[in-house]
């Protein structure tokens, strides 16, 4: 579903790579969990699978389709929430959603369904009509995914989403997430929550100084000591 | 006061970006190159345009001169400076000090209102500095070679003009801190505020035009001529009214190192004194509250009943038209951008009208027609629209900041599936139909005034079109190749965005081309259909050619934005 292979990034006025020859790769149905200390690089990766940084070198496919070359399929077959939710405040949330379900040339059927639902979860219907702009920050982050779970996307890429959520939500949440899976799709997301990650994922990659150091499932990365949890393995990997 | 010092270098350093600046420079040698480019690109298209204007006002220098009234540039260039601080400070000042981001950190700061709003009064006046002194420079330096005056005089001159945008600034400011408190509760922050300036215009305006009318009824004819031309300051004073300082200031130029001269400073000076205790007068007493009812936005909480959520949600657009949409709804909402691209739809044909209504009677009207049937030149009207159209659509700016206006949500379009191309032609037609829309109040007030009659208006109007979307492409493609989308406010997007400025340089090469050509083609002796046809050839490769250019890079150029 997802396939990163020799990818490096650094920024234009630094000379140090944020992104350091990655390779990874997350297969259908699989919730995938990213991790990595502060300034690892998570959110430039992430960046640059949705197409908001352009690589130094090294190929990304979504779906099959290159991010480079075949930039329209690739940006079909996402969707993405971004670490901070700033999204058109001068319009309301209808508008707004309406707007993504009409790029993503979702059909009136799937669109109705789908927005009535989520909102409906998300106890957002009540706010939909009110401009962006007086929503809190958990509102936003919710709004944000609801528009990206619009056209039932193959790979949904999130970037620490439960930052921001009240409990409720956050269970809610993560069945969406479980849901979406179900479904053949994949998750790839960044997170610093690793009791979520340790419960929800199939698989976790853990990033520092731009480079994969461990990547498998929580199994493997134990390495046979079951009792290890991954807060410890985390501190251990990080910590040289 | 040394509170002061630092809170108001730190605003204009944040304002101006100097820190962004200086870190770019450090790190980026690209990045001055590709200034000192822009620099030299500039200096070469601009060029012409600027002689051009200095020779506008060497010849207003010599007219006064003839007239034994040398002093009259000086006059027009302080009136000129007045007026447009004026009325952009207005706009500047009420987006200052209620629309800034950095207020949700100064306010919670251990600051008085006072100072807060001094340190946005003095980014907007430093930016007023940077906009007249293309206005008062030039005229002032012209008129100290030319008259040659004494050495007092451009010490003088100095002075001037480090004072003379703060008195309508300040009467501006006075204006505008009030009106935060007038609004009524629970309304549209951003529209009422768009709605507020716009009559406030008018009303300016109004009652310029109802003075006017006074003291002209009040002089009889035959002595205007007099008035104007024999007595001494004749032109000077006549235009002075309409805004009295501007007289003073005027004259602390022209007897710049006497007596009188000082005197008129003083004048000016005290008023703008007098002008600023005021303003913190009124300031203290409701500065804070005002600003902080601003900082509320309706949410209504209405209860949306789900079967209205399924009517609305299932209504599908194209994703061309679903980007117009949104492009519009924002625009519409930002009244900056409304303010700053509409105002001078509707000030355009204000002054036009006025004017016409004006000039004494006999000698107005009638006398254009005429001219036009002397000269044979109706044949020509539709041209003449179409050249007027395009000069003032050059200058709304709708399209040199469409990609700019993004800002920092400029993520959103990169993420979507809409191919750039697409989205660009969204954005240019979204800047056709709102170029459109402002044009249509000077349409009408030209056509009633100057009795065009519909036969020769309409032809006019639509051959304009294409000429619109030509100079609408060249605008988007400046903005496509520099974009500004680091700004945190909307009005830097439009007010600190060089694009803008850019590609009204651009419009003018393409209308001054076309109308060079138009006019060669007709002082050839060329039939009025070959005018035409030239014509007409010349804005459709302008339009197709600069619509295909623009589509090709769209791609290209979104790609290469990273954020
Ligand atoms: N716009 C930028 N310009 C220059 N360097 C940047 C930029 N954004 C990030 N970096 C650098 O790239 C590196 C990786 O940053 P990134 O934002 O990807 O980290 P992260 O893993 O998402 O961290 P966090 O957990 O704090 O969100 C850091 O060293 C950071 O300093
Ligand atoms: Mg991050």
């Amino acid at each position: 579903m997802l396939e990163i292979n020799g990818l490096s990034k650094s920024y234009a006025d630094s000379k140090v790579k944020a992104v350091d020859n990655l390779n990874l790769s997350v297969k259908p149905g699989e919730i995938f969990g990213f991790l990595g200390p502060n300034g690892a690089g998570k959110t430039t990766t992430i960046k640059l699978v949705v197409g908001l940084l352009n690589p130094d070198s090294g190929t990304i496919k979504i779906n099959g389709f290159d991010n480079q070359t075949v930039t329209l399929e690739a940006k079909k077959q996402i969707g993405y929430v971004p670490d901070n939710p700033d999204l058109y405040d001068r319009l309301t949330g209808l508008e707004y959603l309406n707007f993504i379900a009409d790029v993503y040339e979702v059909n009136e059927n799937v669109r109705r369904t789908n927005i009535t639902r989520y909102l409906e979860m998300f106890e957002l219907t009540g706010a939909v009509k009110d401009l962006i702009k007086s929503y809190s920050h958990g509102m936003k982050q919710k709004l944000a995914l609801t528009s990206a779970l619009l056209h039932e996307p193959n790979v949904l890429i999130l970037d620490e989403p439960m930052v921001g959520l009240d409990p409720k939500s956050a269970h809610l949440f993560k069945e969406v997430l479980r849901d979406h899976c179900d479904k053949g799709k994949a998750v790839f997301f960044s997170t610093h929550i690793l009791d979520v990650a340790e419960r929800l994922c199939d698989r976790v990659g853990i990033i520092s100084h731009g480079k994969l150091i461990a990547c498998g499932t929580l199994d493997q990365l134990r390495k046979g000591d079951s009792k290890e949890t991954l807060e410890q393995i985390f501190l251990e990997l990080t910590e040289s | 006061m040394k509170q002061w010092i630092a809170l108001i270098r730190t605003s204009l350093k944040v304002y101006f970006g100097f820190s962004v600046w200086r870190y770019q420079f450090k790190n980026d040698k690209k990045k001055l190159l590709e200034l000192a480019a822009i620099a030299l690109a500039v200096v070469v298209g601009v060029a012409p345009i600027i002689y051009g204007y200095i020779k506008l006002i060497i010849g207003f220098y010599d007219l006064g001169a003839a007239l034994g009234q040398p002093e009259f540039i000086l006059m027009l260039a302080v009136l000129v400076s007045l007026l447009i601080t004026l009325i952009f400070g207005f706009i500047s000042l009420l987006s200052g000090f209620y629309f800034s981001n950095d207020l949700s950190v100064l306010v919670p700061l251990p600051l008085t209102p006072i100072q807060v709003l001094a340190s946005k009064f003095v980014q907007v006046l430093a930016t007023e500095y940077l906009s007249i002194t293309f206005l008062y420079w030039p005229a002032v330096i012209t008129y100290g070679i030319k008259a040659g005056p004494s050495f007092l005089y451009w010490l003088a001159s100095l002075a001037v003009f480090v004072l003379l945008p703060m008195l309508p600034l300040l009467i501006a400011a006075i204006f505008v801190i009030p009106l935060m408190r007038f609004r009524k509760a629970n309304s549209d922050v951003e529209r009422w505020t768009a709605v507020i300036s716009i009559i406030m215009l008018v009303v300016i305006l109004g009652a310029q035009f109802a003075f006017q009318r006074m003291v002209i009824a009040q002089g009889a004819d035959a002595n205007i001529e007099e008035a104007l031309f024999q007595t001494s300051l004749g032109l000077s004073k006549s235009v002075s009214r309409y805004f009295p300082p501007s007289l003073w200031a005027m004259m602390a130029l022209h007897k710049a190192g006497t007596l009188v001269g000082c005197g008129y400073f003083l004048l000016y000076a005290l008023l703008a004194a007098g002008l600023g205790a005021a303003m913190f007068w009124i300031a203290k007493k409701m500065f804070y509250r005002g600003l902080l009812s601003g900082k509320e936005t309706r949410a209504s909480k209405k209860l949306v009943g789900q079967e209205q959520l399924t009517k609305e949600a299932g209504l599908r657009r194209t994703p061309l038209t679903a980007v117009f949409i949104r492009d519009w709804k924002l625009f519409w909402r930002t009244s900056i951008w409304v303010v700053n691209s509409m105002v001078g739809a509707l000030i355009m044909p204000v002054i036009l009208a006025l004017t016409f209504l004006m000039m004494p009677q006999e000698q107005a009207l009638p006398d254009f027609a005429e001219l036009l049937e002397k000269a044979n030149l109706w044949g020509i009207m539709p041209l003449i629209i179409v050249g007027v159209t395009m000069l003032f659509g050059s200058m709304f700016g709708l399209a040199s900041y469409a990609i700019s206006r993004e800002g920092p949500l400029i993520w959103i379009s990169k993420v979507i599936p809409v191919a750039p191309a697409i989205q660009v032609r969204a954005k240019l037609r979204h800047a056709l139909v709102m170029i459109i829309i402002a044009m249509i109040p000077t349409w009408i007030v030209a056509g009633v005034m100057l009795k065009i009659p519909l036969l020769y208006f309409l032809p006019g109007v639509v051959l304009s079109i294409p000429g619109l979307r030509g100079i609408l492409a060249a605008g988007l493609l400046v903005d496509l190749l520099r974009p500004y989308l680091t700004w945190d406010n909307p009005t830097k997007a439009v007010k600190q965005n060089l694009n803008v400025v850019f590609a009204m340089f651009v419009a003018f090469w393409v209308i001054g081309i076309g109308a060079f050509l138009a006019v060669k083609m007709i002082t050839a002796g060329l039939a009025l259909w070959q005018v035409y046809l030239g014509v007409i050839v010349y804005l459709l490769l302008l339009m197709v050619g600069l619509e295909m250019i623009l589509r090709k890079t769209a791609a290209q150029r979104y790609a290469a934005i990273e954020v």
